[in-house]
């Protein structure tokens, strides 16, 4: 088997001896080859510097509703390069790039300085050119050594403003940004998420840049892409799915937009799907993917309704009326109140402590019980059940329901609201500063507490899913470019501490607020569906008052939430409750219409 | 000097040193920072050192070295275990001293050298089996795999050559060698099917010419078959990204950004070249500072650029003497243990000096390999001047004998 006889070994000694001659006369012929025979070309490469990196953007993933439509996509536009190495005079060049890009010399400069990772590393200088100053510079190429154009893909939103806080905007990585972790391999020009789904989802959205490799000549000329290497093709980031129907996204804008400025979220109370997320005014989301132009910045910075507000997710208001119901959910479930139970009779007002606390309906409600008292709203009866709870016990329900903080929706910078506890007033008031009556404004959502839309309308969409809590979720799906298939599914994230029979009360006087006839808004009724909901009026002190309208339907089995605040538009009966009715009709006719074409297909499949 | 030092080993390693030092000299000629120009000094003191640690090995009696040689492996497999646990950054190759830095792949690869030695001379001759080659294969797979994880592509592959080495000299015949390292063929071509099937085919017929008994047979062929039908299994369940880091891990050329880029400004500075070489401080492609990593993996670039065809064929015909001593001295040493390890020692060399210059000229993948005596770099120096040290105390031992 194994011979270390000195005959092998020498037979070894010499194979071993001749490989490795192989090895090395191997590479010298290599080497001759290189430098004798092609050494020329090689030189000339060497001479002239003659490859460039040059990446190639990738484009972003795509957005679409829940049936398909395209919400958001890319289109080409030109970027212009620059490769330092080919700048003799960097205070020339930025003089003629600045009058070519209509841009100052000092800004040109310093994009240039900012922008350097090597000499042959190319600087974006500008993105999304017109056609005109892309004309103009290469008809005077001789002007501008080392320029390169390159075709790259801008976000554009197709959609009007509609859903523009939805998707946020994107912009130009800032120079803190590039130089962190989060962004590395990005270079100086690269545009990234900065608001909305776009920075949620930036690093689905964002795909991989490619790169090619040109060949360039002495003289800074483009000779094409080299054949020795190939392009490395960029990657499309993933496209995302929404939960979202677009027909009651677009109707709920154009019927707040008829009433001034708000907030309409819609969603499905049984798994968190957000149907509709609206918030008006809104803005051109494609004034930033570009370049931002001074004046549109300006303008829209300006407006005094601050259309890049997302009211549905950081507009914090007070709830309202709407927020008895909670109030109540606290009593019943804290044995402070029965169904059947009957506090003081209203009169129109109330005395706690040495101030009077009025009712909305002067004349006032005489002696109700609890489901009566949700039905026609009553004031005092609430101030009556606040106090019965008291500071601490209602404050810790409230947090216990989930609100005081965010709801966990996939968008980013949700506002949590406040829930003001004993703490929170110490700190605000002084300790001692306040008295146990404060709780009486709070109890009927006025005063200190704070919600937001979102807000409302998942916890709304709870009280009528038998207290389960679904995260709102606005991507169902999210599928890479090579067809891979993410499924965000639904997410459960609390229970509210409420019992199935108090659910069952509770869920009579919402249905009582559109079908009684004391109803609050009866004007939200349909037909052949019953509305469970609320109506609020937030008290604004800076100027009239918001009106609030949450509800479920249909009301046994709820399909969608829908809450809605018009801000300055005074009671909540008469502006939002309608408004959340076309929603949920708009709803409605989208569900039979997709059963038809279900049932179309049915048949002709059969 | 003494007639037993051997001039002829030692001289083309100092030669190969000077020249290195001067190419470092002009690779960092041109650079803006200081830190680089200091290099070259630097350079000069790990020669310094190198020297000693070769002069302290020819000193110290082989006995010695022959008597604590698994003492060493164990210390260095230890310390290859540390350094895992002390990664900066993504990479964990490095152990810190102050301001001095130490690989332990390169004790490790002595260590594991003169260990493997010394168990192939306790093996008695006549051994009718291949249960050693498992034993063997442990002692250069440990080091191997742990220098694998740190990520060290380049130095695991030199354990497993030295291993394939050190089975040659022990006598295995060629077929045996591929079946002893048919399993990683089996790897390898089991990306296609049709590349496996004919390689299965092939070790079918080995297996059968070669008289394994029944049971060895068996053995190699199962073991095969499973690597075969398993591989293609667990890529299909990588990621596309995941697939990728493997790919540019065993071939960083691929990553564009990176290695891809060095590639083909290695070649160009190389074929600018031609047959005199641009001169000394001349060259365009050091000037210009295209290669980030020219002073260390692709310093034969610039003697490529510089000196042209014949510099190389200077630094070629070097390395071939100091090849062609290093077999030498593992023929003719005078016992089992200085033959293996001088083989093993030599076979580093050539390994390495045949991965670096065909990185640098675009025959291999890149592995981040130095060129042993030229590349700037404590460690991999120290390691070839103790090569060095021990392949001058083998040969005096048996001028002695």
């Amino acid at each position: 088997m194994s011979g270390d006889s000195s005959e092998n070994r020498v037979l070894n000694y010499r194979i071993l001896l001749l490989l490795s001659f192989l090895f090395m006369g191997f590479i010298a012929v290599r080497l001759f080859g290189m430098q004798m025979f092609a050494g020329g070309e090689y030189k000339r490469a060497s001479e002239q510097n003659g490859v460039r990196l040059v990446p190639i953007s990738a484009p972003r993933g795509l957005i679409k509703d829940r049936f398909g439509e395209t919400l958001v996509k890319n289109r080409p536009s030109y970027s212009i390069y620059l490769v330092p190495y080919e700048v003799s005079s960097l205070d020339s060049a930025s003089v003629l790039l600045g009058k070519a890009l209509k841009s100052k010399p000092e800004d040109i400069r310093d994009r240039i300085k900012q922008g350097r990772q090597g000499r042959f590393q190319p600087i974006r200088l500008k993105r999304d050119l017109d056609f005109a100053t892309v004309c103009y510079i290469e008809e005077h190429t001789l002007d501008f050594p080392g320029v390169i154009f390159q075709v790259e893909p801008t976000r554009f939103y197709p959609v009007d403003n509609y859903g523009s806080h939805i998707w946020g905007y994107v912009g130009e990585l800032t120079e803190k940004e590039l130089a962190s972790d989060a962004y590395k391999g990005s270079s100086l020009g690269d545009v990234a998420g900065k608001d909305g789904l776009e920075k949620f989802y930036e690093n689905k959205l964002r795909g991989i840049t490619g790169l090619k490799y040109m060949e360039v000549t002495a003289a800074g000329k483009i000779l094409g892409e080299l054949t020795d290497k190939q392009r490395i093709k960029p990657v499309q980031g993933s496209t995302l799915l929404l939960e979202l129907d677009w027909e009651m996204q677009k109707l709920a804008e154009d019927e707040l937009a008829l009433k001034g400025s708000g907030a309409v979220v819609a969603l499905d109370p049984r798994n968190g799907a957000v149907m509709v997320l609206a918030s008006v005014p809104d803005f051109d989301a494609n004034l930033f993917s570009g370049v931002v132009s001074e004046e549109a910045w300006k303008a829209v910075m300006s407006d005094s309704l601050h259309p890049l507000y997302n009211r549905s997710i950081r507009g914090t208001y007070p709830p309202g009326s709407t927020m008895k119901l909670f109030t109540a959910a606290a009593g019943l479930e804290h044995n402070i109140i029965g169904p059947n139970d009957y506090f003081e009779p209203c009169y129109g007002a109330k005395k706690f402590g040495n101030r009077s606390f009025k009712c909305w309906r002067p004349g006032g409600h005489g002696r109700l019980h609890l489901v009566d008292a949700i039905i026609q709203s009553c004031d005092v009866y609430f101030y009556q059940l606040g106090v019965g709870e008291g500071v601490d016990l209602w404050s810790y329900m409230m947090k216990a329901f989930g609100f005081g903080k965010p709801t966990g929706i996939d968008l980013p910078a949700e506002d949590p609201g406040l829930v003001p506890d004993a703490a929170y007033l110490d700190k605000r008031y002084g300790v001692k500063g306040w008295t146990k009556y404060l709780v009486v404004n709070m109890a009927i959502g006025q005063g200190e507490l704070l919600v937001t839309p979102l807000q409302m309308a998942a916890l709304f969409a709870a009280l009528g899913n038998n207290g389960i809590v679904y995260r709102p979720r606005l991507v169902s799906h999210m599928i890479s470019s090579d067809g891979d298939t993410t499924v965000v599914a639904p997410e459960v994230v609390g229970h509210m501490p409420i019992e199935k029979e108090n659910l069952d009360i509770l869920r009579e006087g919402l249905i009582g607020v559109t079908t009684n006839e004391n109803g609050t808004a009866r004007i939200a009724a349909i037909k052949g569906i019953t509305v469970a909901g609320k109506t609020g009026t937030a008290q604004n002190p800076h100027g009239d008052d918001h009106a609030w309208f949450v509800c479920f339907a249909p009301a046994e089995n709820p399909q969608i939430a829908v809450a809605v605040i018009v801000e300055n538009a005074g009671h909540g009966g008469s502006v939002a409750a309608p408004l959340a009715r076309k929603v949920i009709e708009k709803y409605l006719q989208r569900q039979s219409a997709q059963n038809q074409s279900e049932n179309i297909t049915q048949l002709l499949d059969e | 000097m003494n007639k037993t030092f051997d001039l002829k080993i030692f001289l083309p390693a100092v030669l190969l040193s000077l020249i290195g030092v001067g190419l470092i000299y002009a690779a960092t000629y041109y650079s803006g920072s200081e830190a680089a120009k200091n290099l070259f000094y630097r350079q000069f003191i790990w020669h310094g050192l190198g020297l000693a640690v070769c002069l302290a090995v020819y000193s110290i009696p082989l006995k010695f070295h022959e008597a604590f040689a698994f003492l060493y492996y164990f210390a260095a497999a230890v310390l290859l275990i540390v350094v895992l646990f002390m990664s900066r950054g993504s990479t964990s190759r490095w152990l810190h001293f102050g301001s001095f830095n130490i690989q332990p792949a390169e004790i490790a690869k002595m260590a594991a050298i003169l260990a493997l030695a010394r168990f192939m001379s306790f093996r008695k001759t006549k051994h009718d089996d291949l249960n050693w080659v498992l034993a063997a294969l442990i002692i250069m797979g440990v080091p191997a795999l742990l220098t694998l994880v740190q990520p060290d592509l380049g130095s695991s592959l030199v354990f497993f050559a030295v291993f394939v080495a050190i089975l040659f000299w022990s006598g295995l015949s060629v077929p045996q060698i591929i079946l002893v390292i048919s399993p990683v063929i089996s790897v390898i071509s089991a990306f296609h099917w049709i590349t496996w099937g004919i390689f299965f085919f092939l070790l079918i017929l080995l297996i059968f010419f070669s008289k394994l008994r029944f049971l060895q047979g068996a053995f190699f062929l199962s073991i095969n078959l499973a690597v075969g039908m398993i591989t293609p299994v667990l890529w299909n369940q990588l990621h596309d990204y995941q697939k990728m880091r493997i790919i540019t891990f065993l071939d960083p050329g691929q990553d564009p950004r990176g290695a891809g880029y060095q590639i083909i400004q290695s070649k160009i500075a190389v074929g600018a070249g031609g047959f005199f070489g641009q001169g000394f401080l001349k060259g365009i492609q050091t000037k210009l500072d295209f290669l980030p990593e020219q002073h260390t993996d692709f310093i034969f670039s610039v003697l490529a650029e510089q000196f042209g065809f014949l510099g190389c064929m200077v630094v070629i015909a070097l390395f071939f003497w100091l090849f062609y001593r290093g077999f030498s001295v593992a023929l003719k040493a005078r016992n089992q243990f200085y033959s293996y390890a001088a083989c093993g020692m030599t076979a580093v060399l050539v390994f390495q000096v045949m991965i670096n210059i065909g990185m640098t000229i675009g025959l291999m993948p890149v592995t981040g390999l130095p060129l042993p005596f030229l590349s700037y770099g404590g460690s991999s120096l120290i390691f070839f001047w103790a090569c060095i040290g021990f392949l001058l105390a083998f040969n005096r031992d048996w001028q002695e004998y």
